[in-house]
């Protein structure tokens, strides 16, 4: 039996693995920038589907249909990203006779819609921010709103998600501009320029619950996620358990979770995502519906494997395990390594990886989708891949990831990890007093500034100078491993 | 033996360090100290010292084109501002306060609009003052002196467009 992954690098190796724990045989699919990629090269089959803009390879659903009707498949799962909240791209894999290893296409479409999903969870009493049920027709509309809940308001995608096509409004003036560009900036990127209003909950925790469906409906929820470590909307850090929510809150958002994913009769991994205010009342805010990323998390604490039990469900319609039965053991924080610059603003880093020296040891875990002499093309999201601890309790975890940080090097493409370094030591990462704001206040207030040189990295810079004949590199990239964008951010940081 | 003297750009100020080096066996002076020990290059390319008393220090060092040398080591990631005195004097002259006559141009990178103009001319400023916040492609860039001097000219005022390529301002020596 095989199995074709609709989508590249980290989450392709992911679920490889659990079709090589399962005996089934693996299909990759590759555009030209990854044929070197490992999950092609850990692959049984591949099949090159298109140049490396997205759009003309892993967003081709013809190109991906074709790829598994010439080898054979007969599983499909998309991933995350690219086509796994696609609707038709799931009906087509039925059309085709193909098994699609998520959600029926109909839950796909009944959560697709922000607004179409918050008129569902109302009917299903689950509590949903206040907003606007249908999108606006013009910006009179979105006043009346915001006259009605009150500013701040936050403008969003109905077609949106993962954080993306969101503007906040603090009153009638700025409305008008901000619903222009949250509107266009909709169209560019979903195709959809509709956009509602939701009412702004202030300093919220992004908690989110792990559901599992089964045939016959039976719904789990496996525990829920503190995904509050944001950056411009973007998931950072995440952990499970939620180090902010006690049983009672526990109790309440699970049997939410449950009814939302009952709502759209859910079968498969997919997660419930809620805002949680500081008073402890918590709102919907939307269903994915398919594997997170951060899904390493849970599966640590909660010993399960999800992608292999999305695959069995796909195919027999149970859990390969006894939900219900499942209980949770210490706590787990993931680090998502992405190859932006930390020190110059986040900026893009593609470029080659000269050296990838992974930590290891207890209670560390990589999901990566890069190894040392990759290359790390332009054309697609900059994740590399995670980092995962785990622990008896938060204070090992925390204590587990400042060592594992100690030892992890990447050479050749600026990252993330200086953000991860400066967070494991900080304070109020200690203490998990945080809001889905509160990274973006710390790196304003300095997280990132660089510890001063002490006497060893001095006489270490200095042996180690005079130890390559206190050789400084010729100018060109021949003489460097210093990648060309390196060169190009530095003189840009300096530009702002 | 080959002794190899090197100049330090430290927050403590500029110091010379001598490094001797005889095969792996290594000598360091600075400060008026001397520290021995034995240097050895890993299978990956770390470097590994075992100083004479005993400790072991290990790390990752890259020279870089300007006077600088990054360093991991430990879970400190950085920089250091250390060169041999000609490399050290071509990268710091043309920069230094007081030094070079030029003026240097200071331009947007993309297209955008001034949000914030945050000197005016005859300001003297430090290497990384704010200039100016511009912003472009939803996010705000600041935009900071590349070296200390005086701001000759600004060309912006807050709320303007301009066009990728744009003069901002002119710096001038201090």
């Amino acid at each position: 039996m095989r199995l074709l992954v609709a989508n590249r690098g980290e989450i392709a190796v992911r679920i490889f693995r659990a079709c090589r724990d399962l005996g089934i045989e693996t299909v990759a699919v590759f555009s030209d920038a990854d044929r070197d990629a490992p999950h092609v090269a850990m692959a049984d089959y591949a099949v090159r589907i298109g140049p490396a803009p997205a759009v003309e390879s892993y967003l081709s659903i013809p190109a991906i249909l074709d790829a598994a009707r010439r080898t054979g498949t007969k599983l499909v799962h998309p991933g995350y990203g690219f086509l796994a909240e696609n609707a038709a791209f799931a009906r087509a894999c039925g059309d085709a006779g193909l098994v699609f290893v998520g959600p029926k296409p109909e839950s796909i479409e009944a959560m697709g819609s922000k607004t179409g999903s918050r008129r569902l969870m109302e009917k299903a009493g689950v509590p949903v921010v206040p907003g606007m049920l249908r999108p606006a027709a013009d910006a009179a509309e979105l006043k009346a709103f915001a006259k009605a809940a009150g500013y701040p308001i936050l403008l969003k995608a109905s077609a949106g998600g993962g954080g993306k096509g969101m503007r906040r409004v603090d009153s009638d003036a700025d409305l008008e501009a901000a619903f222009a560009r949250v509107s266009s900036e909709a169209r560019s990127a979903f195709g959809d320029g509709a956009v509602y209003a939701e009412k702004l909950i202030e300093r919220p925790r992004h908690v989110e619950v792990q559901v599992l469906g089964e045939s016959g409906g039976r719904v789990t929820a496996l525990g829920e996620r503190e995904c509050s470590i944001q950056r411009r909307h973007q998931k950072v850090v995440e952990e499970c358990p939620s180090p902010a929510v006690g049983d009672a809150l526990r109790g309440r958002l699970f049997d939410a979770a449950v009814a939302a994913a009952r709502a759209v009769d859910y079968v498969s991994c997919g997660t419930v995502e809620f805002l949680v205010a500081p008073d402890g009342a918590f709102y919907f805010l939307e269903m994915n519906t398919r594997l997170q990323v951060e899904h390493p998390v849970t599966e640590e604490v909660w010993g399960v494997d999800l992608a292999a039990a999305m695959i069995q469900i796909a195919l027999g319609g149970s859990a390969p395990f006894d939900a219900t039965a499942a209980a949770p053991r210490g706590h787990a924080i993931e680090c998502r390594i992405y190859a932006e610059d930390a020190r110059r603003g986040f900026a893009p880093a593609p470029g080659r990886i000269d050296v990838l020296r992974l930590p290891a040891g207890p209670g560390v875990r990589h999901d990566m989708g890069v190894e040392a002499g990759s290359i790390v093309p332009i054309d697609y999201d900059p994740m590399l891949g995670k980092l995962v601890v785990h622990g008896a309790d938060r204070g090992q975890a925390r204590a587990r990831l400042s060592r594992a940080l100690s030892e992890y090097e990447i050479v050749g493409v600026e990252t993330t990890l200086p953000l991860f370094r400066a967070l494991s030591e900080d304070p109020g990462f200690a203490s998990a007093e945080f809001d889905v704001q509160w990274l973006e206040r710390r790196l304003a207030d300095g997280l990132l500034a660089v510890d001063a040189e002490s006497d060893d990295s001095v006489l270490l810079a200095a042996l180690g100078l005079a130890g390559s004949n206190g050789a400084t590199p010729a100018a060109g990239p021949t003489g460097s491993t210093r990648s060309l964008w390196g060169d190009v951010a530095k003189r840009e940081s300096l530009r702002g | 033996m080959r002794r190899y003297v090197f100049v330090h750009r430290g927050p403590g100020g500029v110091e010379e360090i001598q490094v001797d080096l005889d095969g792996s066996r290594c000598v360091v002076v600075r400060g008026g100290r001397e520290e021995g020990g034995e240097m050895r290059r890993l299978s990956d390319g770390r470097v590994s010292v075992l100083l004479d008393g005993g400790r072991q220090i290990c790390g990752r060092v890259r020279p870089l084109r300007d006077g600088e040398v990054e360093v991991a080591f430990g879970a400190w990631r950085g920089r250091v501002a250390l060169a041999d005195p000609l490399h050290d004097r071509l990268a710091h002259d043309a920069f230094s306060a007081g030094g070079g006559d030029a003026e240097e141009e200071i331009r947007a990178l993309m297209p955008g609009r001034v949000l914030e103009v945050a000197v005016e001319p005859g300001q003297a400023v430090e290497a990384g003052a704010l200039l100016l916040v511009l912003e472009a492609m939803k996010m705000q860039n600041e935009i900071r002196a590349p070296r200390a001097g005086r701001v000759a000219r600004v060309e912006a005022r807050p709320g303007i467009a301009v066009d990728g390529g744009a003069l901002l301002a002119t710096l001038g020596p201090v």
